[in-house]
């Protein structure tokens, strides 16, 4: 039975070590707002949209490998579990 | 333990020990022992700054040119290559190593010692430029980062501290007599670019730590937070000079110096926390 995943809990898990917690939870609301749900709306389908809004806020803050980094680890733990 | 945090043991120690070093010379023993210290410092400093470029340049060939990261790390690294060059040349007039045929011509000489100070104004430009590639990138990813009341009322208090050292820089003239007793008035003019230049960069600076709090944390933070640190003590560094010049001036070398090394100490600390945080994009699964 595939278990639920709460992927807002997942993004910011990944985020707040690198970015602070305040920025992860901003990152979520900005890339939620391009789709049209809130954090807590949030599904699994959701995650390639959500993944993709992420990218350039990630890409400026981190560089390319460790945005691309941190997408794959999102994806895996989001995706992964489902 | 990582490297950051070893780095950042061994440079606070020795930040302790050369300041217990020189209290103990200066009350002790005589003011020359004291300069001896000071200049020590500088030489430690320099060896500091030279590790904090070639990693910088490190961090910086991490980054694809396309990406903000390698606009800010090349302002960077540049802004340390030209400072260590600067310092170099300043090395050579503390410890009398000054080439024979600039020493002998009277306008190569001047050139040298009041011409080439300007490559610190070049540098300075240059971690100025660097700081504002990096808000303007955070801006643009829609977060919201922003200044706030208190930060534009400490940018005012800091300017102000700036204006008290404009108003010290016949100090500081005097103070550049005494070592070379060339162009006081070339260094006083040079002391308040410098002054307003280093208050631009703490002011900038200022804007960077709001923006690192308003992260709430995380490594990112931590990369920023030292070199927030680095900016005021280099802007402290001008300031301290101004205060101290006129009641102590072996003193004032020396905390002079010893800014310069928190300077070189905290930036080297950002460009470790920076590697650590491109290693960790790049290493295996």
């Amino acid at each position: 039975m595939p278990v639920a995943v709460d992927l807002n809990q997942v993004i910011f898990d990944v985020l707040s070590p690198l970015l602070g917690k305040f920025t992860a939870q901003k990152a979520v609301e900005i890339a939620c707002q391009r789709i049209k749900k809130t954090p807590a709306e949030l599904t699994i389908a959701d995650l390639p949209e959500v993944l993709a809004g992420l990218r350039p806020m990630l890409r400026t803050l981190l560089g390319e490998h460790l945005a691309a980094r941190v997408l794959e680890d999102i994806e895996r733990r989001g995706g992964g579990a489902a | 333990m990582s490297c950051a945090r070893l780095t950042l043991g061994l440079l606070a120690a020795s930040a302790v020990a050369v300041c217990g070093l020189f209290l103990g010379l200066c009350l002790g023993v005589s003011e020359p022992a004291g300069l001896l210290v000071a200049r020590g410092l500088f030489a430690l400093t320099l060896a500091v700054e030279l590790c904090a470029f070639g990693l910088a340049l490190a961090v910086r060939s991490r980054y694809q040119p396309e990406e903000p990261n390698r606009r800010i790390w090349t302002l960077f690294a540049v802004f340390l290559g030209v400072r260590l060059l600067a310092q170099l040349r300043l090395a050579t007039i503390y410890f009398d190593l000054v080439p024979g045929f600039v020493a002998g011509s009277e306008g190569l000489n001047l050139f040298y010692i009041s011409g080439l100070r300007y490559l610190y104004t070049l540098s300075d430009l240059c971690f100025t430029g660097a700081l504002v590639v990096a808000i303007r990138a955070w801006r643009a990813t829609g977060l919201p980062f922003r200044a706030l009341k208190r930060d534009y009322g400490l940018m005012l208090l800091v300017s102000l501290l700036a204006v008290a050292t404009w108003a010290l820089a016949g100090n500081l003239a005097i103070l550049s007599q005494e070592f070379k007793n060339v162009a006081a008035r070339q260094m006083q003019i040079f002391r308040l670019v410098a002054v307003s230049l280093g208050t631009l960069i703490a002011c900038l600076c200022l804007v960077v730590r709001r923006y690192a709090v308003q992260m709430g944390g995380g490594a990112l933070a931590g990369v920023w937070n030292a070199v927030v640190v680095a900016g005021i003590a280099h802007a402290a560094s001008f300031l301290l000079l101004g205060a101290l010049s006129r009641t102590w001036q072996t003193g004032a070398e020396f905390f002079e110096q010893l800014s310069l090394f928190v300077f070189a100490g905290s930036f080297m600390l950002a460009i470790l926390r920076q590697r650590e945080l491109t290693q960790a994009g790049e290493s295996p699964g």
